[in-house]
This record gives structure tokens, sequence and C-alpha cells, in this order.
């Protein structure tokens, strides 16, 4: 992968395979003795029903823009240095993983609060939409949480 | 003035396309945008529950839009 590195650890949403190993290494810090990871993986059903796959789709420049938002956010509201997304997209099969943040803070209390901030956030605000496919070769998009600035609605 | 819209997530299937370029009035605001998308009753129920962003930058329903604008239609997300 050698020269994909930078851009793979620069990018925020990717449809290349996300990489925990590269994003671990690029924010080693001496000064952090807590790692907080939270890896989501694609499982095989959601409200009892099989699926066999996703497939994510984003608006990427946006996307970027509101994931390096929620990370600033992050460091800030919980005193943390390092908080990092990253989320793919395109079609995942099961067990493929959809999103890994890496929080690393001095102690553990802030690694653990804002590692969940982070993951929460960006599940809640950054436009990308998850279709599930299942057996019969029928497929929908999964209801989500509105991001409309001026119609705050409540979602599931 | 024509306005170019695109269509992302489930707005894509009910448009049936991933661009429209629509016309609307000198001084229209994205509400009035949204007034002029047509589709089926999905989309129009779907509409109720979108953002709009103009570039990355998400923009609210009073947003005063100009000749040569790209709206992105953008319903409730679904990630993780």
């Amino acid at each position: 992968m050698g020269q994909q590195t930078p851009d793979l650890l620069a990018a925020r949403v990717q449809s290349s395979a996300l990489s925990l190993d590269l994003l671990l290494s690029d924010t080693e810090r001496d000064d952090c003795g807590a790692l907080a990871i939270f890896s989501g993986t694609v499982r095989n059903h959601h409200e009892g029903r099989a699926v066999t796959g996703l497939e994510y789709t984003s608006h990427v420049p946006l996307a970027e823009r509101i994931i390096e938002e929620i990370e600033a956010e992050t460091r800030e509201r919980f005193g943390v240095p390092v908080c990092r997304v990253q989320h793919r997209i395109g079609r995942l099969g099961i067990g493929e993983s959809a999103i890994i943040a890496v929080v690393r803070s001095a102690h553990r209390a802030e690694a653990f609060a804002a590692l969940r901030h982070a993951v929460d956030a960006t599940k809640a605000r950054a436009p990308i939409w998850k279709e599930e496919f299942y057996p019969d070769g029928s497929s929908s998009f999964v209801q989500g949480c509105c991001i409309a600035p001026d119609q705050a609605i409540p979602d599931a | 003035m024509r306005i170019e819209v695109s269509f992302w997530g489930v707005m894509r299937r009910h448009a049936g396309a991933e661009r429209r370029v629509l016309e609307v009035d000198e001084g229209a605001d994205v509400g009035a945008l949204v007034s002029a998308i047509d589709g089926g009753a999905a989309m129009a129920s779907e509409l109720e529950r979108c953002a709009f962003a103009i570039g990355t930058t998400l923009v609210p329903r009073s947003h005063l839009l100009s000749e040569g604008d790209e709206v992105a239609v953008l319903p409730p997300v679904s990630g993780g």
C-alpha cells in the first residue's frame, strides 16, 4: 500500500478497507496512557431480519468536513489530544469494518466518554446513508437521523 | 434562474436521477426550490425530513439562492 498511506490516513471517508493498524501508528503519543478504540462491523441481521450486506453512500466533501468538525469538537469538549474517525463507503460484506474511531488521552475516563461522543455524533450528523440487502435480493435504505439545521426532528 | 439539484441516499431512488436542473424565480429561497421538486408521495414525505447543502455548507430553507447554485438534497443520515 506504500504511497497510498498518506491519503488513507488523511481521509475520513474512503472506499478502500479501513486500517486500524495505520490509524494507531499514525496517532501514537508518549503523553497518552489511554487508547480507546471503536470498530463498527457489518452484522447479519437488523430488526429481526437477515441481512446479507450493506452499501454505504456519502456526500463525501460534506462528510469529510463534518467528521473533521466532530473530531475537533470532541478533542475540545473532552480535553483529549487525539480523536480520529474513519468511515467506509461502498458495498460491504458481513463482518467488514464500516467505521473505526480512535481516541488517545492521558487517562481512561475522558477517553471512553470522548470515543462515545465521536461515534454517536458521526452516526447522527455525517451525510452517509446505509442500504441493507436481504437474502431474497431486495434492499432498503435504513431510517436515519434528520440533519437539517432548521428542523431538528428526533429520530430513532 | 437555473439551480442544479443533486439527490442523495434514498432521494436518488425517489427522484430516479442523480441530478435535475430546476428553474426558480429570482430571489427564491431553498424552500421555494423544494416546492418545485416534482415527485411522488414518498418523495414529498421524505423531503420534509431532508437537509440541504450548497458546497460543504448546510443551509436552512430560508437561505436565498443565487444563479448557478448547486443544492444537495440530503435525507436523514444512517452511517455507522
